[in-house]
């Protein structure tokens, strides 16, 4: 009889501890993440969210890595190393709708506008310093917003004077995060640049000259000017182009290098001429899979610069000692390595003083204003030659020693294929240790395939054509 | 062998010398159905003479009148019964597979196998002791039907695969449930850095398969619904060994033996010359150099190709270089018993085992306590406690450089292996791409990559019987492990050489506690019989990671973070999981003869969305024993004969812990600065896949019980599919997880064993089980290529999506595809060609296994095959080593360099090989790389010796056996040039993996 009893105590004991905290018992939270709708509720949070869009552009899909190379080695700068592998089908121009890079590429970007607009469209009530500090982040998410539309529609649409009125296939232009099952068509080239610069403009109002890191590796307003500039170059809006500059260079936030510094300090973090970089620190890069990763010897090494380029160089100058010399290559392959990225941390520049000088002289040129630039490509190329014979040519002759002047001061900053194409010219590799050595211009190619992933479930969209 | 016999024909002889010689008759009958046992064997104890029984059971025999009678037969124990003058000895001999067929393990419980509605596979130790394996799942391969299971990679201790029935999910895990003595436990691979993607490492093989008494199979709705959310994928119940009544038994096993290659197909590397001149050819043959400008340009680049001592040119053979025969050692004591109130079994195990690539290794150390403490009549205590260790020195797999099996096609044999100073050498990684990675050095320990494994799990059981009839137990089960995970590689050569070495440590503790509370009831009222269990059962994982990099050491002798300079980089994570469950079940027969059975469960889990987090499961069954119905009785040769069917609804949880939330991570850092971004779209109506499942079973035995098996159809309908279904990229995300997908997997399945010879000192024993099964996907949102396959409404889930390869154009050389699925048009651009459905698939059409045993007198020879038909394997590694020149100037196989087109060739298999080959050839997703996988395979060959009483006992033993066994010993491929090892993942994707072992073992087996 007792052990009856006990045996109903403990029955019934097990089953009332057993039932009694069972809905609570089932609410875990993840302890890495938090909900989406609690992340956003302070400045703290806004400034963190602002760092995450930083990060996801950061990546070796993007301005780490691919984004860097794929345009150069596109082009008549680089040329295959034997072993070449990585992105080789863009040198040999034989990319498909499956390709990686590009799927990498059109990922990263949707991901970082989305991160973007979160903070766009986070409205929240704040005052006094806070306030002031959430319009300077809300203008950062906008420029990093209109910088990703204006990479992606150089990547998926061809150039802006492709047609007369820029009515071609643009990308699509999400300006608030859309619901899962969202699907979009693509905006024409005309409509994404507009966004561009409203995002822009928007940006440059909000937006004052500090930074969230307090270094370049994060947005200013004059920054964000200094892309705008670009923007209205590439759109062959030249007064803008050239008052975006001038306000640049006016600032005086940033400084041209001076010959006996540049070698030594080019490759550096905040080194004064830049304007806007993506940094890497020692515990957070990509190691091989980085920059330095394809052009190095001691990792990947699968690209080298093309004596197309180099021997543009004038003998002497500064900008020689960017290239080194590398014993183990040999034939065509020989002898020079690129060595704008010594290390695999070095930072990717995004936009450097002398190319606002460039834009500028490239601008007035086609302004007419041929002293104006002349003054400007001389300070690019004196800079690198102080004994440089000037520039003194004028009318299409000066604009073809800027584009020069342009091709080696940027060579493997990858623009080197939108400075062809947005000159309407096809590339043409003299020094060529390629299959394809000859890609004119107008051509398919020149742009990437709107993904397959893509395709497969937005019926919205439409894809490039050739591919 | 006649010697032998007339050694026993003196010792016969010398028996008879004690009594009188007599002739006893009798009737041997079984005690299950009271009829007579046809062909069992009776044999005078100690002498040479036998007999067996005719059709009505009698016999006759010769023997001495103080003599003892010994009777045999298959399913039987076997019976000594003193003649003591007798004439007339009639025997009832008792079913031995009482321990195991009669009574079966199932979920929460066991029960009478002739009262099973449900379809349950079962596999006794048989199979499973002593086989030198790292884990006990690579021994249900071709053992039980409706079972397919598949190593993660060959290496000793790597993860398994198993489908029970088929695969029934798409994003969510489609492995089975693992139940040890009653409790669900932790499975699968645990680790972050040495697991190749869950393909080589396995936190199960911490269980000492030589523990093991016996594995049931759930297979259907009416074994798995008691387990709800997680039946789905089939329930695998493992039993542990427990004492027995009897006095203490010693059980020592020894086992000692040699690993090698399954398969000796692999492909082979060049040799130095066969370098050379690819090398030459590479460049002269579409004219981009002359032979002497590649000549000067190969004596440029590899710097040290010539022997300094010989002055010879070099010819490493990187793939002889890693490979070798590895030493097999495992040892198991066991020592169980009872006495009147207490049963144990403790059991401590060696197991050590190097695979056949150079410094690979699986070692194990393991002990078990088994204790029942029967408190009083009542009130029964069990605790049963494992704690093991495991250690692992593995590789890395796929296309990574590191990979020995990868890049010993790749490395150039005018490499050398070690420099003039005797070190492993490095000085390629300034004019060899690829790292300048020294897989012999690597893996002769200038790098190490090792996975330690730490498991605790103890079970611990109260069952108290009350009121007579009712049965209340309470279990607590505590699965605990630790996994430390280290890599180390080196400043010279390899992955550490840009940072001047780096080491990465990676723990991950992982605790689980789960109670269960059930209370039983159980009843008997003249022939209805009934019984019930309902239960209560919590559980709660906790699961956290440590992780930290550092780089650039002084020196290779001190390995620690300890000692790195720089970059450290550090990171932690946690995340828990919780489930509670309500679960009863019923049974009710009448007489035996009529049976029902049902089960309902109710699990709530954290991982689904609050909108819907509780869901029932439930199973109805019904069984029907024909042979005891009276129009039956006439039918003699049937003895048994069981329709049953089941129907019910099970469910799959196994997928992330938060994949229902909408989450802002954390993990962004930039410039130093902390960040956060979206991570993941929110889906609060997420809840489980659902299963539909029928199954349709009959059991019979025939022939007086020599010949016994099932057939068994079945329908498994997932509903609900957890998908991540792909969403537009402009969202921000990649996909997203819904329920939506519907795929169903039907089938049949048969197994019949018999006993095919008998003889007196014979006895031919065999088995064999099939199993067909078929795959289809029947609701998609919308049809999306995923790699090599596409899923597909109406498709096969595994069904490969790819570009057709056509040959070689032997006009010119080119790589030809076929351009759609007509295969009418080939074209040499593969641009022009598309991706289509090629008829081929990586599920088999058909699987499972056949045995054979052979024993004649104390020796024994066993033979177990598995097979698979109509499987294919896509080498996803195959286009880089065999690319055709596209990656200059990496080395490739033999099979490259005699099979590929030169001018003049007209029946090239491979097309023109040119360094910097941009034809497209090595293009990925092409039927190129796709290979017919279909085999069988000797699993495993055993011959054996069971010393005589007469000998064990004058060694004082009760039991000695000594044996040789083979596994892996003989594969068969469809495909006579298969060069990859058939078994690989159930995805059918080959990634380089080390391939299955060859072992030959000779074991010694004691019993004190």
């Amino acid at each position: 009889m007792m052990k009856n009893i006990y045996t109903k105590i403990l029955l019934g004991l097990m089953l009332i501890t057993s039932f009694s905290c069972s809905e609570s018992f089932l609410e875990i939270d993840p302890e890495q993440q938090v909900a989406t709708e609690d992340a956003i509720t302070s400045v703290d949070d806004l400034e963190s969210s602002i760092v995450g869009v930083y990060d996801i552009m950061s990546d070796n899909d993007y301005y780490g890595r691919y984004f860097v190379m794929i345009p150069d080695v596109m082009s008549d700068d680089v040329k295959q190393n034997s072993q070449a592998n990585r992105i080789k089908n863009y040198a040999e121009y034989v990319v498909t709708t499956d390709d990686a890079q590009a799927e990498d590429l059109w990922v990263r970007g949707y991901e970082a506008i989305n991160a973007a607009n979160t903070v766009i469209h986070s409205d929240l009530e704040l005052t006094g310093d806070d306030a002031d500090t959430r319009d300077i982040l809300v203008g950062t998410a906008y420029a990093l917003r209109g910088l990703v539309f204006f990479d992606m529609v150089r990547l998926f649409g061809q150039h802006y004077t492709y047609t007369s009125d820029a009515s071609h296939f643009g990308i699509p232009l999400p300006l608030e995060s859309p619901e899962a099952t969202a699907q979009m068509e693509r905006s024409t080239v005309a409509e994404v640049y507009a966004q561009v610069i409203s995002d822009m403009t928007t940006a440059i109002s909000l937006m004052d000259d500090s930074t969230l890191s307090g270094t370049t590796s994060t947005l200013s307003a004059n920054a964000v000017k200094a892309l705008l500039s670009r923007v209205y170059l590439y759109m062959e809006d030249w007064s803008n182009a050239e008052a975006m500059a001038t306000e640049v260079i006016d600032s005086g936030d940033y400084t041209l290098l001076t010959n006996a510094a540049y070698a030594d300090s080019f490759a550096l973090d905040a080194n004064g001429e830049t304007i806007f970089e993506f940094v890497y620190t020692d515990s957070d890069h990509f190691g091989s899979e980085s920059v330095a990763g394809l052009y190095l010897s001691n990792y990947y090494g699968d690209y080298l610069p093309s004596a197309d380029v180099l021997d543009l160089i004038p003998d002497g100058d500064a900008r020689n000692d960017l290239y080194i010399v590398d014993d183990g290559l040999t034939g065509d392959y020989a002898p020079f390595r690129v060595n704008k990225y010594p290390i695999a941390a070095t930072s990717t520049k995004v936009i450097r003083l002398s190319e606002i000088y460039l834009i500028r002289a490239e601008a007035r040129a086609e302004l007419g204003d041929d002293s104006g630039a002349q003054d400007d490509v001389n300070t690019i190329k004196t800079r690198g030659l102080p004994s440089a014979t000037l520039i003194t040519s004028t009318g299409d002759e000066l604009k073809e020693a800027i584009a020069t002047e342009r091709r080696i001061e940027l060579a493997f900053e990858g623009q080197r294929i939108w400075d062809l194409t947005r000159n309407k010219e096809g590339v043409e590799r003299t020094q060529c240790t390629s299959s394809v050595c000859t890609v004119s211009y107008p051509n398919d190619y020149f742009v990437l395939p709107i993904p397959q992933a893509e395709l497969d479930v937005n019926t919205e969209i439409t894809p490039n054509p050739g591919y | 062998m006649r010697k032998m016999l007339s050694v026993l024909l003196i010792f016969g002889a010398l028996g008879f010398a004690y009594g009188q010689s007599i002739t006893v008759t009798g009737k041997v009958v079984s005690s299950d159905d009271g009829l007579g046992v046809i062909g069992a064997t009776v044999l005078v104890k100690g002498g040479t003479t036998g007999t067996t029984t005719d059709f009505d059971g009698n016999y006759s025999i010769n023997a001495d009148s103080k003599g003892v009678l010994v009777f045999q037969y298959m399913g039987f124990s076997s019976l000594e019964v003193p003649i003591n003058g007798q004439s007339t000895l009639n025997v009832t001999m008792e079913p031995t597979v009482q321990t195991l067929g009669e009574i079966v393990v199932v979920g929460y419980g066991q029960q009478k196998k002739e009262a099973l509605t449900g379809a349950i596979a079962e596999m006794d130790n048989s199979r499973i002791e002593q086989v030198p394996v790292a884990s006990f799942e690579q021994t249900l391969q071709g053992n039980m039907s409706g079972v397919q299971s598949s190593g993660g990679d060959g290496a000793p201790g790597s993860n398994s695969q198993i489908r029970i029935r088929g695969i029934g999910s798409i994003s969510a895990s489609s492995e089975p449930l693992y139940v040890i003595d009653g409790a669900i436990v932790t499975a699968g691979s645990f680790a972050g850095l040495n697991d190749n993607g869950d393909r080589s490492t396995n936190i199960m093989s911490t269980l000492n398969p030589n523990d093991i008494e016996s594995i049931s199979v759930l297979k259907d709705a009416s074994a798995t619904a008691i387990y709800g959310a997680r039946g789905a994928n089939g329930v695998i119940l493992i039993t542990t060994k427990r004492g027995k009544t009897g006095k203490p038994k010693i059980q020592l096993g020894i086992q000692t033996g040699f690993n090698s290659v399954a398969s000796n197909k692999l492909l082979k590397p060049l040799t130095g010359e066969q370098y050379k001149d690819l090398y030459i050819s590479g460049y002269t043959v579409n004219g981009s150099m002359t032979y002497e400008e590649a000549e000067a340009q190969l004596i440029d680049t590899f710097i040290d190709m010539y022997d300094p001592e010989t002055g010879e040119m070099i010819s490493t053979d990187w793939l002889d270089a890693v490979t070798r025969t590895g030493l097999n050692q495992s040892y198991n004591l066991g020592v169980s018993g009872a006495t009147e109130n207490v049963r144990y079994y403790v059991s401590g195990s060696y197991f050590d085992q190097e695979s056949h690539l150079i410094g690979t290794e699986f070692k194990r150390l393991s002990s078990r306590a088994n204790i029942d403490v029967k408190i009083n009549e009542n009130i029964t205590l069990t605790n049963n406690l494992t704690v093991s260790q495991t250690k692992q020195l593995g590789t890395v797999d796929g296309s990574a450089w590191a990979n020995p099996l990868y890049n010993a096609y790749l490395l150039s044999p005018l490499i050398p292996i070690k420099d003039e100073n005797g070190n492993y050498y490095g000085e390629h990684k300034n004019y060899f791409p690829m790292g300048g990675n020294n897989p012999v050095g690597s893996l002769s320990g200038d790098d190490t990559r090792e996975t330690s494994q730490l498991r605790l799990l103890d079970n611990i059981a109260l069952s108290v019987k009350f009121l007579q009839d009712f049965t209340f137990r309470s279990q607590w089960n505590f699965d605990i492990f630790q996994v430390d995970e280290y890599q180390y590689y080196n400043a010279n050569y390899g992955n550490g050489r840009n940072v001047g070495g780096y080491a990465q440590e990676n723990t991950i503790q992982n605790s689980n506690w789960l109670g269960t509370q059930t209370l039983s009831y159980s009843k008997t009222f003249g022939d209805h019989h009934f019984d019930a269990l309902i239960g209560y059962e919590a559980q709660e994982n906790n699961y956290k990671t440590v992780y930290a990099y550092g780089e650039n050491f002084p020196n290779d002798k001190v390995r620690n973070l300890a000692s790195a300079s720089s970059s450290y980089d550090t990171s932690s994570s946690r995340s828990s999981y919780s489930f509670v469950s309500l679960l009863s079940r019923a049974n009710y027969d009448y007489n035996n003869k009529y049976f029902l059975s049902a089960s309902i469960r109710r699990d709530g889990s954290s991982r689904f969305g609050a909108d819907s987090r509780w869901g029932t499961f439930y199973s109805v069954g019904a069984g029907w024993s024909i042979h005891k119905e009276d129009f039956m009785e006439d039918i003699s040769f049937i003895n048994n004969l069981k329709l049953r069917g089941s129907y019910g609804k099970t469910g799959n949880a196994e997928i992330d812990n938060f994949i229902s939330r909408g989450l802002y991570d954390y993990s962004n850092t930039y410039d130093g600065l902390p960040g956060g971004s979206p991570y993941q779209l929110a889906n609060p109506e997420l809840t489980w896949e659902s299963q539909t499942n029928y199954n349709i079973g009959l059991d019979f035995t025939l022939l007086n019980n020599r010949l016994g098996g099932s057939i068994e159809y079945f329908n498994k309908n997932s509903t609900d599919l957890l998908l991540d279904v792909p969403v537009s990229r402009i969202t921000g995300f990649e996909n997203y997880t819904q329920n939506y997908g519907e795929m169903v997997n039907n089938g049949w399945e048969a197994s019949i064993n018999g006993r095919i010879l008998q003889t007196d000192d014979f006895s031919w024993d065999a088995g064999f089980n099939i199993t067909f099964l078929k795959n289809e996907i029947t609701k998609l949102q919308s049809d999306y290529t995923d790699g090599t396959k596409r899923r597909a409404e109406g498709h096969d889930f595994q069904s490969f999506y790819l570009y057709e390869w056509a040959g070689v154009d032997q006009s010119n050389g080119d790589p030809l595809w076929y351009t759609d699925e007509t295969r009418s048009v080939t074209t040499n651009d593969i641009s022009d060609a598309e991706r289509f459905f090629i008829g081929k698939s990586a599920t088999p059409d058909f699987y499972g296994g056949f045995n054979s045993t052979f024993s004649y007198k104390g020796f024994s020879l066993d033979g177990q095959f598995s097979y698979s038909w109509n499987q294919y394997i896509y080498d996803s590694n195959e286009r880089f080593i065999q690319g055709d020149g596209a990656l200059t100037p990496r080395s490739t196989t033999t099979y490259i360099y005699e099979n590929r087109w030169l001018p003049g060739s007209t029946d090239a298999e491979t097309p023109l090989f040119y360094w910097g080959n941009n034809s497209g050839s090595n293009t990925a997703n092409t039927s190129r790389w796709l290979h017919d996988a279909s085999y069988i395979r000797l699993r495993n060959l055993t011959f054996a010796y069971n010393f005589d009483s007469d000998i064990t006992s004058k060694l004082g033993l009760s039991m000695l056996r000594v044996y040789a066994r083979g596994t892996n010993l003989l594969t068969i491929t469809r495909d006579p040039d298969l060069y990859i090892d058939p078994e690989q993942g159930i995805n059918g994707i080959s990634q380089g993996l080390t391939p299955a072992i060859k072992s030959i073992t000779l074991g010694l087996d004691l019993e004190f």
